[in-house]
């Protein structure tokens, strides 16, 4: 994309011409540990010294901008912040709604099943009553992330029926993630950690996080594979959440 | 005080005998009933709080607080409708007062004591259950605030039982005061020789690369100069762990991340104290002392 055979002379090349440069993935260039920051504390310097020339747009996750802008502060290099693909309830609601109302069909949204606790069962009956239709835009932005794609994906594949001008929806079960969640141990807990601030980690990448023996991060991480909760990187070496 | 003078509290011509057997069995069995209940309440909010806590491990401190403040309150209910079942006769109730006095003044008054310092702590609050306080010489989590003590477990899981009359005279350090995060301090000891910007900047990344670290609080990293037996160098890392359970881990893992890296750097290996500072011996040479007596 620069064109230029020898790195030291990446920065007079950056600072003679404009140039839009996106950067995808940055979780991936660093791992949480000591000494393990200088890829990104020297991306940090030449972001500063070539600003006047470069507009420079990096996308990471959320996990990692909150850990990377307390580490080095990475949020102080950029001037501004967009927060993408995370819409709220209401929007998304709008959203699938103005899509709907398209076909002209009715809506009926089937209600979920009550496995509530009697505590709650009795609130959502006097106190806080809920509609189905509520319930199932709320599950519906949580399990989406927020992200459009997710959401009109999740909302397909729960129609369950039309007939006679009226489209009928199942309701979405949240999964039980507070079970799971008990399951996990604190190391397993560490690792889910480690791998949304990485976007994926090797096992060497594990042990170093970790300072353990590859054997032993194997482990962890195969603990998790068996669990569903972590698996294969379809495009690159290492495992995903 | 002779036995006649003593009866004369009691009603005009009534022994304790008599009062004891003037005592209705329904009001006995009202009495246990009583007593019951108020055990059983005690048991009941001990076990959910337990159980919420253990649930929500991070909002553990308002359930563990709502027990004791519902046993300090059943036990109080409970000595009320006791006296009420009794219903003793002004005569009477002064007339055990008096021998409470008495066997106060003889012996139980740092129960007593101890009782009412339970009441100041909860009224007080100069920390909670499940805070991490320094009480005298102990270190640990507060697990208990009852009638007559506090106890508390330190970090190397020994229980340790303190009389709430010494809380309330001595000085009660407290770490997190009702939160489950509270500051770390680590202390890591360096050669007087090494690049300070380096032994910083490794002290910074060691407290972010632990996972035990409370992001949304800030890390501090101090250098000191210091001198014992020769210069060296102090790098403070001050960092607040997500719960105060996890002190020592945190602690230990700072210390390890640092290490590890400084050792790779080669910054721990240059190091030898005896290099850089005369050994005991030489220095009471060059003073003109004799040599220190051999230690058997």
């Amino acid at each position: 994309m620069i064109k230029i055979d020898d790195p030291s002379l990446l920065l007079e090349s950056l600072k003679q011409k404009h140039r839009i440069i996106i950067l995808e993935e940055t979780e991936r260039i660093y791992l949480r540990q000591v000494g393990h920051y200088g890829a990104l504390r020297a991306m940090q310097r030449l972001i500063t010294m070539t600003a006047k020339t470069t507009l420079w747009i990096l996308c990471i996750n959320k996990t990692a901008f909150d850990l990377l802008n307390v580490t080095v502060q990475l949020g102080e290099t950029f001037s501004h912040r967009l927060n993408v693909g995370v819409a709220g309830r209401d929007v998304m609601k709008d959203a699938l709604l103005l899509r709907h109302n398209l076909s002209g069909l009715r809506l009926q949204i089937a209600a979920p099943p009550d496995n509530s606790n009697w505590l709650e069962k009795l609130n959502h009956k006097y106190i806080n009553p809920i509609e189905p239709e509520e319930i199932f835009f709320d599950t519906l932005t949580q399990e989406s992330g927020g992200v459009f794609r997710a959401a009109f994906k999740i909302w397909l594949g729960h129609i369950d029926s039309i007939q006679a001008g009226l489209l009928t929806m199942k309701a979405i079960l949240k999964p039980d993630r507070n079970a799971l969640i008990e399951d996990l141990d604190l190391q397993d807990l560490f690792t889910l950690v480690a791998i949304l601030q990485h976007g994926s980690l090797t096992y060497e990448e594990h042990s170093t996080i970790f300072q353990t023996s590859v054997e032993k991060s194997k482990l962890q991480i195969h603990e998790l594979i068996d669990r569903q909760i972590v698996e294969l990187e379809p495009e690159r070496a290492g495992y995903r959440a | 005080m002779n036995s006649n003078t003593f009866f004369l509290f009691f009603q005009d011509n009534q022994s304790p005998l008599d009062m004891l057997l003037s005592i209705s069995p329904i009001s006995l069995i009202n009495a246990f009933v009583t007593i019951g209940s108020v055990y059983l309440i005690i048991r009941v909010s001990d076990a959910l709080a337990s159980l919420l806590s253990d649930r929500t491990p991070r909002a553990r401190f308002y359930f563990k607080m709502s027990a004791t403040i519902v046993r300090f309150s059943a036990l109080f209910v409970g000595a009320t409708l006791l006296v009420a079942i009794f219903a003793p006769s002004q005569q009477t109730l002064f007339a055990v007062l008096a021998s409470a006095g008495l066997a106060l003044g003889l012996g139980a008054q740092d129960l007593i004591k101890n009782i009412i310092g339970g009441l100041v702590i909860l009224i007080d609050r100069p920390f909670q259950l499940g805070d991490r306080v320094k009480i005298g010489d102990a270190y640990g989590e507060i697990d208990h605030i009852g009638l007559r003590s506090t106890k508390l477990t330190t970090p190397d899981d020994t229980r340790v039982t303190i009389p709430n009359t010494d809380i309330l005279n001595g000085q009660a350090w407290n770490a997190n005061s009702g939160v489950p995060d509270c500051q770390v301090v680590t202390d890591i000891y360096l050669p007087h020789d090494v690049d300070p910007v380096e032994a910083v900047t490794i002290g910074y990344e060691a407290a972010y690369s632990s996972p035990f670290l409370l992001l949304a609080k800030p890390v501090v990293v101090l250098l000191q100069d210091r001198f014992q037996d020769g210069p060296f160098v102090v790098v403070r890392v001050k960092a607040y762990v997500y719960d105060h359970r996890f002190e020592p881990r945190l602690q230990s893992d700072i210390t390890v991340r640092a290490k590890a890296e400084y050792l790779r750097r080669g910054m721990l290996l240059r190091w030898n104290r005896h290099d850089m500072a005369p050994s005991t011996e030489e220095l009471r040479k060059k003073a003109g002392l004799l040599p220190a007596k051999p230690t058997t």
